[in-house]
């Protein structure tokens, strides 16, 4: 098309001729631009100034808790991230994740239950169990440092725990999580330790005073069985209380009596399903064979313990304590379950096989503090105990137990434990390690089903004459 | 016009605060009759060219002096004209009085009556094509419509002003 069409142009040309920009339009546009300029420079000023409030708020946050409450902007940046993670893995989890985190972390279930009672949401219950575990601090700390209002970030600085630790510990929920989702159709946990015992997991459908079944296994419950819930003992009617009022969940470790009975042993009640045990469950679905055995070390204070139980805070399970548990304590050495005693720090070396923990060793870390009291006590209250007179003939430090020649001429092994009481005649304590071959003794003692005798205290009548290295056994 | 132009747009470019006035004084006149065939009023059209140059200024350490200034100022002209048109939603624009009604100024007052027959975008592209001289290319680089379009709107132009003049309808 060109622009050979002259009428069109001169028409417009015509019309259009008398329109032309006014005088003041200029200064109009002038003005305009002389407007936007100031505009500018101002917008830069405030911009520049608040670029650089910024700056310095950001360089002093880092340093400096300038968020109040939340502490530092790294503190901040970490808490952001960390609730991030914990909101989307209590997403993932789905049901409970609180009760889920503290499994796959080992928490006690009273840890749990502290958490779970308290006003946290979820996600921060998470984070708390989280932090806790980490740290090594009771969840109640970390809950009272919540409590104050200090944020997560400043929390985790304050006691030690980085972004990397929370990160880490939610991989571990997890796959712990995904671990069970693969078995969560599985049957409950019923799992054999050996031909006779048997650990049972599952809902609760029925109890009475003699007897409670858990997922379809019924158990007899004896005098000697151990029932507990959330660290505390517990009686079959409270349970029966329990289970009218909603779905209870037990874990059962019992015993195949000859008459093809199982006497329950312990019972560990619990107010949510347990997670199942997956080694177990996935390999071995019918149960007969032997359960795989997995080493496991627990530390924390001790808050329940009994003849056959001891729970340790920060593990989430239940230890079971037998003939075969070699406890030992500073101060002591070689001493037994009853030297184990709530609140002492202990260290367990626990056996997992199927899902009953078992403890190997017990390691006091409290050290042994002798008491004149223990042994009148044991004294006032034990009518079995025998009073021996007699000589040392020999020392066996390795297993704390001496032999002493009474002065009825017979030879008896003499077994020191954690509560024996060591005196001397002024009746000032003595060290295992200070006795010698020869020393005149007055024991009182009970006789165990060996013929050898616990010592519950013993006297030394005289100073020893004899070079300990040199005794051979009567002097 | 068109070096003293590209002379001026080098002035500009280095920072010279006068020659955006000359910049300005070069332009303006055109600019405000392509704008007028598309608003039709005086009011709106100023509008237009405070906006349209204080835009250029923002821009103006930004110019190419070998780009085509002029059809560069056009389209933020165009694009400013068009968001004052949405805002304002004008079914008609109205119609300026005229006094004179001389044989000349008849005309004139059919030829403004056609033209405000048209739809906006044509009388835009009448405009540009007819009062700027402005080829079919840069209407189209403008108006950011395509070449077929360009010409169609051009005809129907045409044609809808052929009419009015012969018919006075």
């Amino acid at each position: 098309m060109e622009h050979n069409d002259r009428e069109y142009t001169d028409m417009l040309n015509n019309e259009l001729k008398d329109i032309e920009p006014g005088a003041g339009l200029h200064s109009k546009v002038r003005d305009g631009i002389a407007q936007n300029i100031v505009h500018m420079r101002r917008r830069n000023t405030v911009l520049g100034a608040v670029v650089i409030a910024v700056v310095l708020t950001m360089g002093l946050s880092a340093v400096t808790p300038v968020f109040g409450r939340n502490g530092t902007l790294p503190q901040v940046i970490t808490a952001m991230a960390a609730e991030r993670q914990a909101k989307k893995i209590s997403k993932t989890l789905g049901t409970a994740p609180v009760q889920q985190t503290g499994a796959a972390l080992q928490t006690s279930v009273t840890t749990v239950q502290t958490v779970s009672d308290s006003a946290l949401s979820q996600p921060d219950g998470v984070l708390a169990l989280i932090i806790s575990n980490k740290s090594g601090t009771s969840v109640a700390d970390v809950l009272k440092l919540r409590a104050t209002g200090l944020g997560w970030g400043r929390i985790m600085a304050q006691l030690n725990v980085s972004g990397r630790d929370i990160g880490k510990a939610m991989s571990q929920v997890k796959a712990a999580a995904a671990t069970k989702g693969k078995g969560e159709n599985s049957k409950p946990a019923v799992s054999n330790t050996d031909g006779t015992k048997i650990v049972v997991n599952g809902e609760i459908t029925g109890v009475s005073d003699t007897l409670i079944t858990v997922a379809a296994k019924t158990f007899v419950i004896k005098s000697t069985t151990q029932l507990k819930y959330q660290g505390k003992a517990i009686t079959p009617a409270d349970i029966a209380t329990k289970l009218a009022a909603g779905k209870l969940y037990a874990t059962v470790q019992g015993t195949k009596q000859v008459d093809t009975s199982i006497l329950a042993n312990v019972i560990i009640v619990q107010d949510t399903a347990e997670q199942a045990t997956p080694s177990n469950e996935q390999t071995n679905p019918s149960n007969e064979q032997a359960a795989v055995s997995n080493d496991q070390q627990a530390r924390g204070k001790v808050t329940v313990v009994t003849a056959t139980v001891l729970h340790v805070d920060g593990f989430a399970n239940d230890i079971i304590l037998n003939a075969n548990t070699k406890v030992e304590q500073v101060g002591a050495g070689s001493t037994n379950i009853a030297a184990i005693k709530v609140g002492q720090t202990v260290q367990v070396h626990v056996v997992l096989s199927g899902v009953t923990y078992t403890a190997q060793q017990v390691h006091i870390e409290d050290a042994y503090v002798k008491t004149d009291t223990t042994a009148n006590e044991d004294q006032t209250t034990n009518s079995a105990v025998t009073t021996w007179q007699g000589t040392i003939a020999a020392i066996f430090p390795l297993n704390n137990s001496i032999t002493v020649t009474t002065d009825a001429n017979s030879l008896l092994v003499f077994r020191i434990t954690a509560t024996s009481v060591l005196q001397d005649a002024s009746h000032k304590a003595l060290l295992f390690a200070t006795l010698t071959v020869g020393q005149k003794v007055t024991i009182m003692g009970r006789t165990l089903t060996d013929n050898s005798v616990e010592v519950v205290k013993l006297t030394t009548t005289t100073s020893t004459s004899v070079n300990p290295g040199k005794g051979k056994g009567k002097h | 016009m068109d070096d003293e132009l590209r002379t001026v747009v080098t002035r500009v470019h280095s920072g010279e605060e006068a020659a955006f006035d000359d910049l300005y004084h070069l332009t303006v006149r055109q600019l405000y009759k392509t704008l007028y065939t598309y608003l039709m009023t005086r009011e709106d059209v100023e509008d237009v060219v405070q906006e349209a140059y204080l835009k250029l200024y923002q821009v103006r350490r930004k110019l190419d002096d070998t780009r085509s200034v002029p059809v560069y100022l056009r389209m933020i002209a165009i694009n400013c004209a068009r968001r004052k048109f949405r805002r304002s939603h004008p079914i008609t624009a109205p119609v300026e009085e005229e006094d004179d009604v001389s044989g000349t100024e008849t005309m004139k007052g059919v030829v403004r009556e056609a033209l405000q027959k048209l739809s906006p975008a044509d009388r835009l592209v009448m405009g540009l094509f007819y009062g700027d001289q402005t080829s079919i290319q840069d209407i189209c680089r403008m108006t950011g419509e395509k070449e077929g379009t360009v010409k169609s709107r051009l005809s129907r132009a045409r044609e809808r002003l052929r009419e009015v003049i012969d018919h006075g309808t």
